[in-house]
């Protein structure tokens, strides 16, 4: 069936990665965080994807060249890129944690056949500055880019890359958004953010509209609403398995959903490439300095509007902007009457025993 | 084995320099608390008196209080995982606890996440705390040396800042004042410079764990006249001995460099390690971290957005293997000790990856040792000596 | 006569309790190695609770297929200690393999925090230094006794804590120094647990460590706060899993 393509796309989103890379006859243009601009990537005729933690017993290879004390997300890309078992031609990242800043030095140590180029967007987005250097840093990371891919990027191949992932990001919005009316089971929604990261932008837009008509029968979803937030989820099933345990996610607050798909490229700078680099610097619900005060006010008031009697905060091991940022959000949710628990995950990526007695235990603790 | 007497005078001047903080802030000096890689400068222009949280966190883990402060932080729902620093100092603030009789609270914050990404986080959680401004440098990462248009965009949120500290209650930062602090600057790291430069001396009058310990000054005076003083005097005692051959570490058998910061809950017990087996620790990456390459007093703007973007923890791995190698090559150290810190991201991930192209740069034997600079319960001395140990023997150095 | 079972299914032990109109009449403790399935169908026959209603908690909650329901064991430890303890307003846990401190009020759970990650503060801690300092656990009483000082166990990591007490035994100190200083060290690890959802006294203690009169003691003093122990600590969590199945079957809802 066409609307299980999302499902399937997000149940092994590597598995499609790689036949994308067949199929189109592109390299992949792997973007190493959730905020690097892929339509850049497709722009120079990469097949541009992000893709989500990766099942994984261990790291052996990721072991030799990165302790472990950097989180999941970061040691099972480093693994795959070692494995080399994925068609890679480039791979961008963007300034952002400390642990994702040190992996271009060690790609380049560990395989220096494989080009790395890094985004170094500003931090600081509340000086006038910021904006000016974002353009210039996405400057350069397209000047290093033709230098490396041999190809100089073509701006009417731009102007229509920019289109099509800012349609993406709208129609996973618009999903995301229909959350709190309880109409689509969330997985699915989460399954379709997955598949918009690894899939053709227009394939993509083209198994939405299959998978969720306009006119669709309420699904019954009927279990205590909840605020997910935190990074990349672990995996479609993480959410499923949440939703086996009577939890329905009524408002997002995460990377692989509506802080990277709430990212708005406006139409009025002349300059495309200014044009990205502001969308970045000026992101509404995670901006790139992260820790910023009235954001954990900003969610708790998003989740109190969507109904949501719970909270779920899910936060990496050893992801340092999650963990600073967890307690002011479990005060700021606490104060509009929103029970939170931080979900502490590491290599898992279904739910352990111990989060489903945390899980449990905050829902059958709720009046 | 003859002491410096220059450590009688590190503990006076840091009394002096807290009761100098407490006595101004009492008068209605404002204080500023800074990260070590900000421009302090402006700050000490603006007639603020900086107060270093790094530095008081490292004097906490020296003083057995580490521990204890960092639960209280962790008590109030923040992981364990996150930076020992961060741990303490929030901790310090909490329980009002300090090894420096009272913590004087801030009047601003300055930071600059040249040195690592979690001081933004650590800082708009005490700003939030005392409620005060935050003044936030960012310095961003490149990897070898800063661009122009970095250098330009560093330099026009320095001007932004030195108005914005104005505006705060401190005096109007004149290029000409400015100038006049960089310029005290330049003197001490000068200063500092030489007396890390003598360590090259076999054997070496100085070591690393003796400037670990001496670099406080550098850090939380720079840019005043005492902190000059101060290191014109280390400078000509480190001489004498360099010329009467007074070797730091008895009979010095072998030379050895270090990255990382220190390991301050284990630092006495670490440094008797070194002696016990003849060990001289040459050089480190983290006392030489403050540099006096383009320090102009004559365009101090510039030369501050020049040197702030050109700290080694701004740039990457290629750069720490330059650094290293190099220093290995200067120093004489036939190895080399990677402090694999386990509160410092930004300082440690891929040491292993640098340990490999330090060891094939110059032929010298590396070791890895696994630690945290300031959280006692992530450091096993048991476990360090069972690295260092094998490792000195490879030396030659037997104890 | 409402007979009800509550059924504590852990990945060490399995706990049995059978309720009769409110009293706890009969309770078994069965090893749930090497099969949960059984050891659950055991406990069930030595306490005489074939064919009764039973709600499953712990672990291994949803291998009994033939439960009326299930709950967290978090969620039915705070039912027994509102059973056990009406007063007390924070319960520590010390299992075999993890932590709990739980803020409890009338029997509910107002916040919770539990560590299923680390060793370090939990029984496996205390396992893995009886071996090394060979003191069986029923000898823990006599050997850190009272007036024993503590030498200070300063790795909170389990690994890096064996190789610290081995170190402090080849330096001929005393195993009786030694077991009082892991005490010290697991209970302030279960301290700053409890540090994160607040310590309120009354405090009461839960789980099969419980049953060492040390443990208690550093516990107590970790906390820096008077400790109870409830008769059989070990069985609390089944108890509070039966009262929330006699409340299920008489009205339907597990509130």
């Amino acid at each position: 069936m066409v609307s299980d393509r999302l499902d399937r796309v997000a149940d092994d989103p590597f598995g499609e990665a790689r036949s994308r890379a067949a199929s189109e006859g592109r390299a992949l243009g792997l973007g190493l965080s959730s905020y690097f601009p892929l339509e850049v990537f497709d722009a120079f005729g990469l097949a541009g994807v992000r893709l989500p933690p990766r099942a994984m017993d261990g790291y052996p290879m990721a072991d030799g060249v990165l302790q472990a004390f950097a989180c999941a997300t970061v040691r099972s890309m480093l693994e795959t890129l070692l494995r080399g078992d994925l068609p890679v031609g480039l791979v961008g990242s963007t300034s952002g944690c400390d642990a994702v800043t040190t992996v271009p030095g060690i790609l380049n140590a560990a395989m220096p056949s494989l080009p790395v180029v890094s985004l170094r967007l500003p931090i600081a987005v509340e000086s006038e500055a910021a904006d000016r250097h974002a353009t210039l840093a996405l400057l350069d990371l397209c000047r290093e880019t033709e230098a490396i891919l041999g190809r100089p990027l073509d701006l009417g191949t731009l102007e229509a890359a920019v289109v099509d992932r800012e349609a993406v990001r709208i129609r996973v919005c618009n999903l995301f958004g229909r959350l709190p009316v309880r109409d689509i089971p969330a997985s699915r929604v989460y399954a379709a953010a997955v598949a918009a990261q690894v899939m053709a932008p227009r394939e993509f837009l083209a198994a939405c509209d299959d998978a969720f008509p306009i006119d669709a029968a309420p699904s019954g979803m009927d279990g205590i609403p909840i605020l997910l937030s935190g990074e990349m989820i672990p995996s479609v099933q993480w959410i499923r398995d949440l939703e086996a345990m009577g939890a329905t996610i009524v408002c997002d607050d995460t990377n692989t959903g509506t802080r990277e798909a709430g990212r708005r490229v406006r139409r009025d700078p002349p300059n495309r490439l200014q044009a990205i680099a502001e969308s970045l610097v000026h992101r509404p619900v995670h901006s790139p300095e992260r820790f910023v005060s009235g954001r954990p006010r900003g969610v708790a008031a998003r989740a109190r509007e969507a109904g949501a009697k719970a909270a779920l905060l899910l936060h990496y091991k050893f992801c340092d902007p999650s963990a600073f940022e967890a307690p002011s959000l479990v005060s700021a949710l606490k104060d509009v009457g929103i029970p939170a628990i931080v979900l502490e995950v590491d290599r898992q990526i279904t739910l352990t025993g111990g989060d489903r007695t945390r899980v449990q235990t905050l829902l059958e603790a709720l009046p | 084995m003859i002491k410096l007497r220059a450590n009688k005078r590190l503990q006076s001047t840091i009394r002096n320099q807290v009761l100098w903080t407490r006595f101004g802030a009492r008068i209605g000096r404002p204080i500023a608390w800074v990260t070590s890689g900000s421009p302090v400068e402006i700050v000490l222009a603006a007639g603020f008196i900086p107060f270093y949280p790094e530095n008081h966190a490292a004097i906490c883990a020296a003083r057995g209080m580490s521990q204890d402060l960092a639960e209280q932080t962790e008590a109030e729902g923040y992981s364990r995982d996150l930076c020992s620093y961060f741990r303490v100092d929030v901790g310090s603030q909490i329980s009002g606890r300090t090894p420096l009789g009272h913590l004087v609270p801030p009047d601003v914050i300055l930071v600059s996440n040249n040195i690592c990404g979690t001081v933004q986080n650590w800082f708009r959680v005490t700003a939030e705390r005392f409620n005060v401004p935050l003044l936030f440098l960012d310095t961003p990462f490149n990897d070898a040396a800063p661009t122009e248009s970095d250098v330009a965009y560093v330099r026009e949120q320095l001007v932004h800042i030195a108005a914005e500290v104005t505006r705060l209650g401190g005096r109007r930062v004149t290029e000409d004042r400015l100038g006049k602090v960089v310029l005290r600057s330049r003197d001490a790291l000068e200063l500092w410079a030489e007396v890390l430069a003598m360590a090259a001396e076999r054997p070496a009058p100085f070591t690393s764990f003796d400037a670990f310990v001496h670099m406080a000054p550098i850090v939380s005076m720079r840019g005043t006249r005492r902190c000059i003083s101060y290191y014109r005097k280390l400078r000509d005692e480190v001489r004498e001995r360099a010329k009467a051959g007074i070797s730091s570490v008895p009979d010095e058998r072998a030379r050895v460099v270090w990255d990382n910061i220190a390991i301050w809950p284990v630092h006495k017990q670490l440094k008797k390690l070194f002696e016990q087996y003849h060990v001289s620790l040459v050089s480190d990456t983290y006392t030489s971290a403050w540099t006096v390459e383009h320090l102009e007093p004559e365009d101090p703007f510039t030369s501050l957005a020049k040197v702030y973007t050109d700290i080694i923890l701004n740039h990457g791995a290629e750069h720490r293997v330059k650094v290293i190698s190099s220093m290995v090559r200067k120093f004489d150290a036939a190895g080399f000790v990677l402090h694999s810190n386990r509160s410092c991201k930004r300082y440690s991930l891929g040491q292993f990856g640098v340990k490999t192209a330090v060891s094939t740069a110059t032929g010298a034997t590396g070791v890895v040792i696994e630690a945290d600079m300031a959280d006692p319960r992530s450091v096993s001395f048991e476990h360090l000596e069972q690295r260092l140990v094998p490792f000195f023997e490879t030396l030659g150095a037997t104890g | 006569m409402t007979r009800v079972a509550g059924l504590d299914i852990g990945s060490t032990a399995t706990k049995c309790v059978l309720m009769e109109d409110g009293r706890v009449v009969a309770s078994a403790v069965v090893s749930s190695m090497p099969d949960m399935r059984v050891a659950a169908e055991r406990a069930l026959l030595e306490c005489g609770a074939s064919g009764v209603p039973v709600l499953t908690t712990g672990y291994g909650r949803a291998l009994y297929e033939a439960r009326l329901a299930q709950v967290s064991e978090i969620t039915a430890l705070a039912a027994g200690v509102g059973f056990v303890a009406p007063d007390a307003a924070t319960v520590v846990d010390i299992g075999g393999q993890d932590s709990k401190v739980v803020r409890v009020e009338a029997g509910k759970v107002v916040d919770f925090a539990m560590n299923d990650r680390c060793a370090a503060g939990t029984g496996r801690f205390l396992e893995v230094m009886s071996r090394v300092l060979h003191v069986p656990f029923d000898e823990f009483d006599a050997v850190a006794a009272d007036e024993v000082e503590p030498l200070p166990v300063t790795s909170t990591c389990t690994v890096f804590a064996e190789s610290e007490v081995v170190g402090l035994l080849s330096a001929r100190q005393p195993a009786s120094r030694i077991l009082k200083g892991v005490l010290v060290s697991v209970c302030g690890r279960v301290a700053s647990l409890g540090r994160q959802v607040g310590l309120k006294a009354p405090i009461v203690a839960t789980g099969g460590t419980m049953h060492s009169r040390a443990v208690v003691r550093a516990l107590s003093n970790a906390l820096g706060l008077p400790v109870a122990v409830p008769p059989s600590p070990q069985l609390v969590t089944a108890t509070g899993a039966a009262l929330l199945c006699a409340r299920r079957v008489e009205s339907g809802a597990i509130v």
